[in-house]
């Protein structure tokens, strides 16, 4: 579409109830998750979903990472169901001052090692979508 | 490029979207940033001013959106008009210029 517009979609929850006509609007998903097992039992169940649905392009972003050990973890469930780790975001405190403050955090620490991340995370996405349009 | 952003609640999927918004805008692109879900805090997240996110229509999907049957049975989703239209009457530009529309059940399944 429009080479320089953007949508970026905050979903709800659950991916359960897309259906594949409604998902011809998305051509990449981010599948958020963090290094617990609740968190990676529910991107178990997403992934199969969003790959029946024929999503062009999804990521797993990690989030709220303490270390290589999580990061680990993460990444080998990844590579078991053949999807890709595409951003490490660490566990940050000023991601949760931020938060308490109800402050977005590129305002309050835009120096911060969570913002640097995404800004690299971003950098990935644009790339992938170049290599995509090829 | 359109991004959806899911995961389990609490991961951070709000946070990652707001932020991940606003750098892409200031990078040059236009962005809108929708938010599907049922407790919208997205508009914090992007620092939109409290009278900014008061400004927020809800938009239902039928408003935008009508279903379009393919030749091969499955339907689609169309814009039934403009989108800069839609953000002008029911969105705000809130910080870095990011649209933002509060749009529950967006994407949900075909209801009928």
């Amino acid at each position: 579409m429009q080479g320089n517009d953007i949508t970026v979609l905050d979903m709800e929850a659950s991916i359960e109830h897309l259906s594949r006509g409604t998902l011809r609007h998305v051509d990449t998903l981010l599948l958020v998750t963090e290094p617990y097992y609740r968190s990676l039992e529910t991107l178990g169940r997403m992934v199969p979903l969003a790959q029946d649905l024929g999503i062009k392009q999804m990521y797993v972003v990690a989030n709220k990472v303490r270390g290589p050990r999580e990061e680990e973890a993460i990444r080998r469930y990844c590579a078991e169901r053949g999807v890709e780790m595409i951003a490490v975001l660490p566990f940050d405190e000023e991601v949760l001052e931020a938060d308490q403050l109800g402050v977005p955090i590129l305002d309050r620490y835009p120096e911060s090692a969570y913002v640097r991340e995404v800004e690299r995370l971003r950098e990935r996405l644009l790339a992938g979508a170049v290599k995509l349009a090829h | 490029m359109r991004i959806a952003v899911a995961g389990k609640g609490g991961a951070g999927k709000t946070t990652t979207a707001a932020t991940l918004a606003r750098l892409f805008a200031r990078s040059g692109y236009t962005v809108t940033a929708i938010d599907d879900d049922p407790n919208p805090n997205l508009s914090v997240a992007l620092g939109l001013t409290s009278e900014q996110t008061s400004k927020l229509g809800r938009v239902s999907r039928e408003e935008i959106l009508e279903e379009v049957k393919e030749a091969d049975g499955s339907a689609t989703m169309h814009l039934k008009r403009p989108f800069a239209e839609v953000l002008e009457q029911f969105g705000v530009r809130g910080p870095d210029s990011v649209g933002v529309l509060v749009m529950t059940g967006l994407l949900g399944a075909g209801r009928g």
